[in-house]
């Protein structure tokens, strides 16, 4: 038996929200805009989101 | 039939995710034939969706199903090499340089290719965990079943005119014509002789003959290596029948390896099922003329496959012959092309059971011997 991995791509999972529609545009506005916040308040996201937390200590450290 | 089996994956899908399920890939080796219908293999792909995953299959969908099938239809560009040279598919990014220009205007390559193409550029070496954004940020499973119902209308309209090819009017030859009645006399008898549960018909071109001993076994594998043909002969057996035939596009010269892994992931044509009667009809010719193939090393390979086997000796001297050799000096024609050589590659390896003369041909029934 053989198992392979399967790669989602990060490309085309983002595209995923192109591609459903008026629904899927509104995921990818809340998803870019929780992006630009997180990074503008790293260390305030950093309390209610795990993503931003490692994107903030990304930051400090640089 | 890449088609239909790209129809029936994201049916399935559609149906799974209104049941609340999804398909953990997209693969067509997930997809066989049984006869000419397919059949979903892999019931360990289907999961439990889990609310706000996006669908993990489409980016395999893409390169498994749709961009061969664009390729085909849009740049007239034959995915099978493609395919069989990886197991992972055509990249986002050949499909592009493929379906460029005017070709970006059909159904689906906008979006499916240029923009997949463009976002795994720019994604490639991100860092981010995009699963968990896209959840986060409420995506469900209406966004895939809207992207589904979007794929079956762009696979639907996918279309390819094969046209006329090399073999495509062979059957209207008119030593074919002339011949056909008395061999399949020959070959239908033999095939009669008992039940068959698999035939194989190497060089099948418009499966007269798979027809003609379909009624006679349970599966019968039509396979040519002219795409055109096998394409038409798939239309017509899906919509009339009948339905046992599988034909297949494999050239016998070159056959498909064992792939991936090991070679073992998908397994090569001897290893995918053990035929009990194999019709090589007007075949031996291409082989050891037209591909330069020995003829001892062809009747060795035929031999190991331990099938009784139907074969039909074309002499060098034949019209048929003659055409491949036209461009060819006799010293670059294998010296031994003659019946007095086959017959002595034949023994030992089959019982010649029953032979019959054909307009300069010959007809054997040969019985493997081991």
């Amino acid at each position: 038996m053989i198992l392979g991995y399967l790669d989602p791509g990060t490309g085309s999972l983002i595209i995923q929200t192109v591609l459903g529609g008026a629904a899927g545009l509104a995921v990818l506005f809340r998803s870019t805009r929780r992006r630009f916040a997180d990074r503008k308040l790293p260390a305030q996201a950093a309390t209610t989101d795990g993503s931003a937390s490692e994107l903030a200590e990304q930051e400090i450290e640089s | 039939m890449l088609k239909a089996a790209a129809t029936l994956q994201l049916d399935l899908l559609e149906d799974a995710l209104t049941e609340g399920l999804t398909l953990k890939d997209a693969t067509p080796y997930n997809i066989q034939f049984v006869g000419n219908r397919p059949v979903f293999v892999d019931i360990g792909s289907f999961t439990t969706y889990r609310p706000g995953e996006p669908w993990i299959g489409y980016r395999q969908f893409c390169r498994q199903f749709l961009y061969p099938l664009m390729i085909r239809a849009h740049a007239d560009v034959p995915f099978q090499p493609m395919l069989r040279g990886s197991l992972d598919g055509i990249p986002a990014e050949t499909a592009r340089s493929l379906l460029k220009g005017r070709r970006a205007t059909r159904p689906g390559v906008a979006m499916d290719v240029m923009l997949q193409a463009r976002a795994e550029r720019s994604m490639s070496d991100s860092s981010r965990n995009v699963r968990s954004e896209m959840s986060s940020a409420g995506f469900s499973a209406e966004l895939i079943l809207t992207n589904v119902h979007r794929l079956q209308k762009v696979v639907e309209k996918i279309t390819w005119d094969a046209g006329e090819s090399t073999w495509s009017e062979y059957a209207t030859c008119d030593h074919v014509t002339t011949q056909r009645g008395p061999k399949e006399t020959f070959v239908t008898r033999i095939a009669g002789l008992k039940h068959r549960t698999l035939v194989w018909d190497l060089g099948a071109n418009d499966a007269h003959f798979s027809l003609a001993v379909a009624g006679l076994a349970d599966t019968v594998v039509a396979v040519d290596g002219d795409e055109a043909v096998v394409d038409r002969v798939f239309r017509s057996l899906s919509t009339s029948g009948p339905h046992n035939v599988l034909p297949l596009v494999m050239d016998l010269a070159d056959p498909s390896p064992g792939l991936g892994w090991r070679g073992v992931e998908r397994r090569r044509l001897e290893d995918r099922g053990q035929p009990d009667l194999v019709l090589m009809l007007a075949v031996i010719h291409h082989l050891v003329i037209g591909a330069n193939l020995p003829l001892a090393a062809v009747i060795d390979w035929v031999a190991s496959l331990g099938s009784e086997v139907v074969f039909e000796w074309v002499p060098i001297e034949d019209p048929m012959s003659q055409r491949l050799t036209a461009n060819k000096r006799r010293s670059e024609v294998h010296a031994d092309y003659d019946e007095e050589s086959l017959r002595r590659y034949l023994d030992g390896r089959f019982e010649i059971k029953e032979e019959m003369p054909l307009e300069g041909r010959r007809l054997f029934h040969l019985i493997p011997t081991n």
